[in-house]
């Protein structure tokens, strides 16, 4: 049983995949920016030096919440995750306008990614 | 078994088309013993073969009171000396034979390799290392008193990062029924949260990460999950070449 050639039946279009992925992102992007502003605001800076320096503290810029960067990241990953559902290659039975007779549509997306 | 029926509620669900297969399919993967199979064996094997994470996390969480040799002995070595006979011993339960497991062995030497060479770039434009924290985990696994900057608790703490790179890319072969860009994602999302949750808090406590430590973690992450996804194919390649 080899995963990486068992792409039979497989039929997830490229379109679909990348969608996926994208969608992916804008809600990690998400999770990122409230992980990152929640962190920020509640972890304590620096008590002493690091290697005679210290590190730098986190650039933030007055008035911009970190949090704010998860309202692009929602309209992105719901963009990208309803072209993915829309993309998705599902065979729909349908029936034809004589009413007996049943066509199944063609496969639109037969490649695998 | 409950009555469908012959109307069309009943008709798509049979031909497939129905919303409810979505649900059906996805209560089946997580029952399949032949890919996904998350809650029977090979949820246990993969987390088995994972436990060099928890070895680790034991260490950080206790602040480094436990040292991460005690971690490695008893939570990465055993769990890995259990999983390893006993999917060699249970392959009809799992699905996994003792060659498939060779195989998702050698898949996962590429994933954290291109996750190391993907944070080089990172050290030289913005002076982000990746290797300073080897130096610790060297050294707690070795006991090492004095200073900590040698080669020797460097390469020490390298084994210890690779063994836990490969053992996640285990787990991800094992846990899925299929290698595919977006289920490597998914894993790489994955591993970028527990990242960006557990470092700024129980890791990185003498400073705030700046954002493009974020970043650096966030990326690093994104170039393993490719490197799941096209292990398999390289994989494929050199066998059809030899």
């Amino acid at each position: 049983m080899d995963k990486g050639s068992d792409s039979a039946g497989y039929k997830r279009s490229w379109k679909t995949t990348l969608y996926a992925v994208l969608a992916m992102q804008g809600f990690g992007l998400v999770f990122g920016s409230v992980v990152f502003g929640a962190v920020v605001t509640s972890q304590p800076p620096s008590a002493y030096p690091v290697f005679g320096y210290g590190k730098p503290p986190p650039i933030l810029i007055d008035g911009l919440s970190s949090f704010y960067w998860a309202i692009p990241g929602a309209v992105i990953g719901f963009i990208f995750l309803y072209l993915a559902m829309i993309s998705r290659n599902l065979p729909v039975p349908m029936r034809s306008k004589m009413g007996s007779s049943v066509a199944t549509l063609k496969t639109m997306n037969e490649k695998g990614d | 078994m409950k009555r469908l029926g012959r109307g069309p509620v009943a008709r798509r669900w049979r031909s497939g088309t129905s919303g409810h297969r979505g649900v059906r399919e996805l209560t089946g993967y997580f029952r399949d013993k032949m890919g996904g199979g998350w809650l029977g064996y090979r949820g246990l094997f993969a987390a088995l073969l994972a436990s060099p994470q928890f070895g680790l996390s034991v260490y950080w969480f206790t602040y480094t009171s436990v040292s991460l040799g005690t971690g490695t002995f008893y939570l990465t070595l055993i769990p890995i000396l259990i999983a390893v006979p006993l999917i060699a011993l249970l392959p009809g339960k799992s699905g996994i034979t003792p060659r498939l497991l060779g195989t998702y062995a050698l898949w996962a030497l590429l994933p954290y390799t291109l996750y190391d060479w993907g944070r080089v770039p990172m050290n030289l434009i913005f002076g982000i290392p990746f290797w300073d924290h080897w130096y610790d985990w060297g050294a707690s696994i070795m006991g090492t008193s004095g200073t900590i900057f040698r080669y020797d608790t460097l390469t020490t703490g390298l084994a210890s990062h690779v063994l836990r790179g490969w053992g996640f890319g285990v787990a991800y072969y094992i846990l899925v029924r299929r290698v595919t860009l977006v289920s490597a994602f998914a894993m790489g999302w994955a591993m970028t949260f527990f990242y960006w949750l557990v470092f700024p808090v129980w890791v990185l406590t003498d400073a705030l990460p700046p954002w493009i430590w974020w970043f650096t973690a966030w990326m690093s992450h994104m170039v393993f999950a490719l490197g799941l996804w096209l292990s398999p194919k390289v994989f494929a390649y050199y066998r059809k070449a030899y």
